[in-house]
């Protein structure tokens, strides 16, 4: 008999941990209420077990029932619950922090003692209370509070109790003290939950079998954690009138229940104060006052943070249920910062993109053109290989026909005059099996769009984020060169904003007017102001030599400028002035704009001749879709490989379809120089291939035959290449040497910096084509 | 058994009284949200007169200059005085351009409290009190008198643009319960009341509303001519002598 | 099964080699005049056209061409209304039809292994997909 319980409590002691383990914290979403449910499950069992162990007369020794673990018979006898004892001898197995939370001690001096549930919790000072029932691995239920907003304490779903405290505690917002004594799983704390989810129930709608959230509500899942089984409201619910937040975000304002989440979200994280909390009492609701669309590159977070189903994703309205969906964790190739997603499908189809969390890059958020561009990836697609006949019109022809045009014509041409362009979404194996074609047919002419010409690929701190993405949150000054991060890469807008809301960090702009969404200075717009501070006669130079980290930024839009060396000398100039460049902080920064750039310069992807393109006869697109073609020879022969139906393909003559990021498993390297990879969310449309496999099947037919037959052999010639570019999820910071650095001798013209971005929801072939950003970029972008 | 079914049936009965018209009571004078009118949107240009613009620096001068926003609450009285009692959109911008914050942060104040109209209202706006102690001295009567009188619904302006009927919380009269307000908005912020009329009746709110019509200043205060301000009707029933001096201690018992 | 049986007939045997030739004839005929139905039934206007179909049919009873034993004829012929019986009655979907005689028995792959000779295997699999 006492077998049997003992292999009961073993099991369920093993499993626990695991579940717990398992359950990451960007998913929190979905498992919380699991989580929550077996972390009580797995202390209560030990306890329960330490207990009957400790005590030889305990009842398990009489008879052979296991006490069943249900928690209201503690409910009605709030004596008997006290009464058992919590052992504090070793027994007590150590708990793992929730979802492993991470614990920073910024000041070892700082550490205080708190107890949660009896077990000692060393934490920083300033924690709360609920931070530190996370460090002990006690999940609190709340809604409102969320780590990376300011803390409001207004759902109360948090309470918890303390010793000596006569009330229950709202532990969101209550500092953690010394020696506290926090107990969550008490019966007051348990009434106090159910009486607060009550409440919150009573103007709930039960449209849950019709509410989008269902599956992943945070109020569902704690209603059948925490809630009573019963409501005592008769009255009617209230209805609030829905929302017109643009073409993203979809609102069922009844479902608010006034967390202020998506309010706290707006403010201070996306910086657009349009959100508001209107209205008092029962008649509180969130608005926006004035009929306003959310104009947020990153509105569609608020979808994330949402608790229940109030604030869900327009395009994904009554779609899928997310228990259908296979999740996919992958990778963003909408920018160069490389944020990580999880795309959920059904099938064959994307059914729509998450953020994944990561600290070093995205945070947990993702912009709106990486959430919602996936309905790109549905039209306009290229299904078969197709030649251009001589009626101009393309015939859909095999494979085998396309490559053998393909390899006649490519093998007829003089090496010099072939050419080969990457496009801005091209993954670093495919980029490698391109130069390596191009190489063995004898040109050297290969670049990736969006590079430029002459640019100086030596150097790997000359176009990377050299203080990283992470890093630019110490940062205390900017100097934005021709840099609009808001467009350009809302994820490092996203941390900028956080310097300037965090360290007053003061923002200086070099470029055309534009948004922000934080306090700048706007310097000028042109490199005359540039030379300025360079020459130390600008008032900005102050606020760079007194900085403590200070950090300039250089668009990759400036890649494109006839004077760009003259331009980086300059900026190198600034940087040696203000010692921005120390042992301890690289503050010289150059942000890319597409996820191929990094890469493509680490694989040496430069072109030999600034005419390339005017001489070329031979011109093989790799997914180049922003290039300039005017200048193209009308008897130039241009392959286009790629996913889409763009700009190009309109001068292409034959088409080979390949698979876009959400369908094959590729290497990127992200403007900071971290190395991630995609994987195959969904299959491949019609008759498409993987990139790297067009280019290792038109090289055998062209004779040439590349010597790799998988990812793993190109991967390996890759190495020979840029190694940096095989380890995976890391960072390899560039060593800097600015002494080695060649002088260039141009001078800088006075034309102004452009934007490099004109519309930020529309920047590569997948958001060209898709339905949502079109509507987006008709209503949001502003003019 | 019986027991369940009598609650059942009580709570039935519950149910049907509870259908009264006035389903949700609402206090504020508006919607949680803004439509767009002919005289009330974004693109009408509204400002401080200027003598309310000194008058607003001087109330900004009262906070911290970082903390302008704190000012929030007395510019947009300010700006209802002076634009007849309520607050258009353009107000609100305005105020909150003075206090360098964004509009939604002023439309959160502004629709928070009921005291704001964002809605039109009548140059003398009425409030009856609802609340508890006037309830039952009869308020649910004044107000059904004087919207018989005026001819208009709760919150509805007449046609003269003279009056309007509102609802409004405990002002702490109970003593002198029943008790209306009347803001006067007729002479712009200089002008400007906000009196009590006391102990009133049917047929004394009608009297007080014709007073007002003809441009007489009723005396706020008390309305029943037995009583001096909150004191018992007909004068004082007790505490007539003059209070004794405090007792002292038994000197000699010591 | 019955009711396509039961609108069956089983003719005698062909006397003679002429007989049973002439009966192909007909039959040949008969399937030519319900080719009209089954483009309607089956919804195949977008995908073939009558002429097309009708030279499947012909070259289907080409493949017999060097049969001469009249009683090999009849049963080849019996086999032949029954399919086409069971065609004019819907009692097929559409994408038997297409497999069988839009697109012919080989599919869709139409290239002969002649080709791939000395090329590598990962060419060869490159050909027929994405996924190996």
């Amino acid at each position: 008999m006492n077998k049997v319980f003992n292999r009961r409590t073993l099991v369920v002691a093993i499993e626990v941990p695991i579940l717990l383990l398992n359950s990451d914290r960007r998913d929190r979403k979905r498992e919380m209420g699991l989580g929550i449910f077996t972390s009580m499950l797995l202390r209560r069992t030990i306890i329960q077990r330490s207990t009957k162990l400790l005590s030889p007369q305990s009842p398990i020794f009489n008879n052979s029932f296991v006490r069943p673990i249900v928690s209201t018979p503690e409910l009605k006898n709030p004596e008997a619950a006290q009464a058992d004892p919590v052992p504090d001898s070793p027994p007590l197995p150590p708990r793992s922090p929730v979802g492993g939370a991470r614990v920073h001690f910024p000041n070892p001096e700082d550490a205080i003692e708190v107890f949660v549930d009896g077990y000692p919790v060393k934490i920083p000072k300033g924690f709360t209370v609920l931070q530190a029932c996370e460090v002990a691995g006690v999940d609190i239920p709340r809604f409102c509070y969320h780590s990376r907003l300011s803390i409001a304490g207004n759902c109360r779903m948090c309470l918890v109790e303390v010793e000596k405290s006569p009330k229950p505690v709202a532990s969101c917002a209550m500092p953690a003290l010394p020696g506290m004594k926090i107990k969550t799983d008490t019966p007051m704390a348990k009434k106090a939950r159910e009486g607060v989810m009550e409440f919150l129930l009573m103007n709930h709608p039960l449209d849950c079998p019709i509410c989008d959230q269902g599956g992943e509500c945070d109020l569902q899942d704690q209603s059948m954690a925490f809630g009573s089984d019963r409501g005592r409201f008769t009255e009617m619910k209230r209805s609030v009138v829905d929302k017109n937040l643009g073409p993203l975000v979809k609102t069922v304002m009844t479902r608010c229940i006034q967390c202020t989440r998506c309010v706290r979200f707006a403010t201070e994280v996306a910086g657009v104060q349009d959100l508001g909390m209107l209205g008092r009492g029962s008649g509180e609701e969130i608005g926006t006052y004035v009929e306003k669309l959310m104009t947020s590159e990153l509105s569609g977070n608020v979808i994330d943070i949402c608790p229940v189903g109030a604030l869900t994703s327009k395009p994904f309205a009554f779609k899928a249920r997310n228990w259908e969906l296979k999740g996919t964790e992958s990778i963003d190739v909408m920018d160069a910062v490389g944020s990580n997603i999880r795309i959920d499908s059904r099938g064959p189809e994307v059914m729509r993109i998450l953020p994944r969390l990561n600290e070093d890059i995205n945070e947990e958020w993702i912009s709106d053109k990486t959430r919602f561009c996936y309905d790109g990836l549905k039209r306009q697609r290229l299904n078969d290989p197709m030649i251009r006949g001589n009626d101009g019109r393309f015939k859909a022809v095999s494979w085998r026909d396309a490559l053998a045009v393909v390899a006649e014509v490519m093998n007829q041409i003089n090496p010099e005059e072939i050419v080969g362009i990457a496009g801005q979404l091209s993954d670093a194996e495919s980029m490698m099996a391109l130069k390596d074609l191009l190489n063995r047919m004898g040109s050297n002419n290969v670049w990736c769009e969006g590079n430029g010409m002459q640019t100086q690929a030596d150097l790997r701190s000359g176009y990377l984020m050299n203080s990283s993405i992470s890093g630019l949150e110490k940062a205390d000054v900017f100097l934005l060169v021709g840099c609009q991060p808001r467009v350009e890469a809302a994820m490092v807008n996203a941390r900028i904003r956080k310097a300037v809301r965090s360290n007053l960090a003061k923002v200086g702009y070099i470029g055309p007017p534009t948004d922000f969404n934080y306090e700048h200075q706007h310097l000028g717009t042109g490199p005359q102001t540039l030379l300025q501070i360079a020459e130390g006669r600008h008032p900005f130079c102050s606020a760079i030599t007194n900085a403590k980290k200070p950090a300039i930024i250089v668009s990759a839009g400036l890649f494109e400028r006839e004077d760009k060396d003259a331009i980086f000398s300059t900026v190198e100039a600034i940087a040696k002035n203000g010692n921005v460049i120390r042992p301890d902080w690289n503050g010289l920064n150059v942000l890319l704009l597409n996820a191929a750039q990094a890469a493509a310069l680490d694989l040496g992807l430069i072109p030999e001749s600034n005419k390339a393109i005017e001489s070329a006869k031979f011109l093989y697109l790799m997914g180049a879709d922003d290039v300039n073609l005017d200048k193209l020879q009308g008897d130039a022969f241009v392959v286009y490989q790629g996913h889409h139906g763009d700009n190009s393909v309109y001068r292409a003559n034959v088409i080979l379809p390949a698979a876009a990021f959400s369908e094959k498993e590729g290497t990127y390297e992200n403007t900071e120089g971290f190395t991630q990879q995609t994987l195959p969310a969904v299959p491949t449309v019609g008759d498409a291939r993987d990139d790297w496999k067009i280019l290792r099947a038109l090289s055998e037919v062209a004779g040439v035959k590349l010597p790799y037959d998988s990812l793993m052999d190109i991967r390996s010639r890759i190495r020979i290449v840029a190694p940096n570019l095989l380890s995976i999820d890391e960072r390899e910071p560039a060593t800097f040497s600015a002494l080695i650095k060649p002088e260039f001798p141009h001078s800088m013209s006075s034309t102004p910096f452009k934007a490099a971005i004109e519309n930020f929801y529309m920047t590569n072939s997948i958001t060209r084509a898709s339905k949502i950003m079109a509507q987006c970029s008709a209503q949001l972008a502003k003019k | 058994m019986f027991a369940r079914q009598a609650a059942q049936r009580l709570l039935e009965i519950r149910q049907i009284f509870r259908q009264s018209p006035q389903a949700s009571r609402s206090f504020s004078t508006a919607l949680n949200y803004h439509i767009d009118t002919p005289d009330n949107n974004p693109n009408i240009r509204w400002e401080f007169n200027e003598a309310n613009k000194e008058k607003a620096k001087e109330i900004l001068s009262h906070y911290p200059s970082n903390y302008k926003q704190s000012a929030v609450i007395p510019l947009l009285d300010l700006a209802q005085q002076q634009h007849g009692g309520w607050l258009t959109v353009s107000a609100m911008n305005e105020v909150a351009r003075i206090i360098e914050v964004a509009p939604i942060r002023v439309y959160e104040v502004a629709t928070f409290y009921s005291m704001f109209n964002r809605s039109k209202v009548g140059k003398y706006h009425l409030l009856v009190c609802g609340t508890t102690p006037c309830m039952i001295r009869g308020s649910r009567e004044i107000e059904e008198a004087l919207l018989k009188h005026l001819g208009v619904k709760r919150n509805e302006v007449t046609k003269d643009g003279l009056f309007s009927v509102g609802e409004m919380e405990c002002m702490g009269c109970c003593v002198n319960a029943p008790m209306i307000t009347v803001a006067d908005y007729s002479n712009g912020s200089e002008g400007y009341t906000y009196n009590y009329y006391e102990d009133v009746t049917p047929k004394r709110v009608v009297e007080i509303v014709e007073m007002l019509r003809k441009g007489e200043k009723p005396t706020p205060g008390t309305q029943n001519p037995n009583r001096i301000k909150a004191g018992p009707e007909g004068g004082n029933k007790t505490l007539l002598s003059e209070p004794p001096a405090p007792r002292c201690r038994d000197l000699e018992a010591c | 099964m019955a009711f396509t049986l039961r609108g069956l007939k089983v003719s005698p045997n062909s006397a003679s080699l002429e007989e049973a030739r002439s009966r192909v004839f007909d039959f040949f005929k008969t399937a030519c005049r319900s080719i009209p139905s089954i483009m309607e039934i089956y919804n195949l206007h977008d995908v073939v056209t009558v002429s097309q179909l009708r030279s499947t049919i012909a070259s289907e009873i080409r493949k017999n061409a060097h049969i001469d034993n009249p009683k090999v004829i009849d049963l080849l012929l019996f086999k032949g209304m029954e399919e086409l019986g069971n065609i004019t009655e819907h009692a097929k979907q559409r994408h038997h039809i297409l497999g069988q005689y839009v697109l012919g028995k080989q599919g869709l792959v139409q290239d002969s292994s002649t080709k791939d000779e000395g090329i590598s295997p990962f060419l060869k699999s490159f050909y027929e997909t994405n996924y190996f």
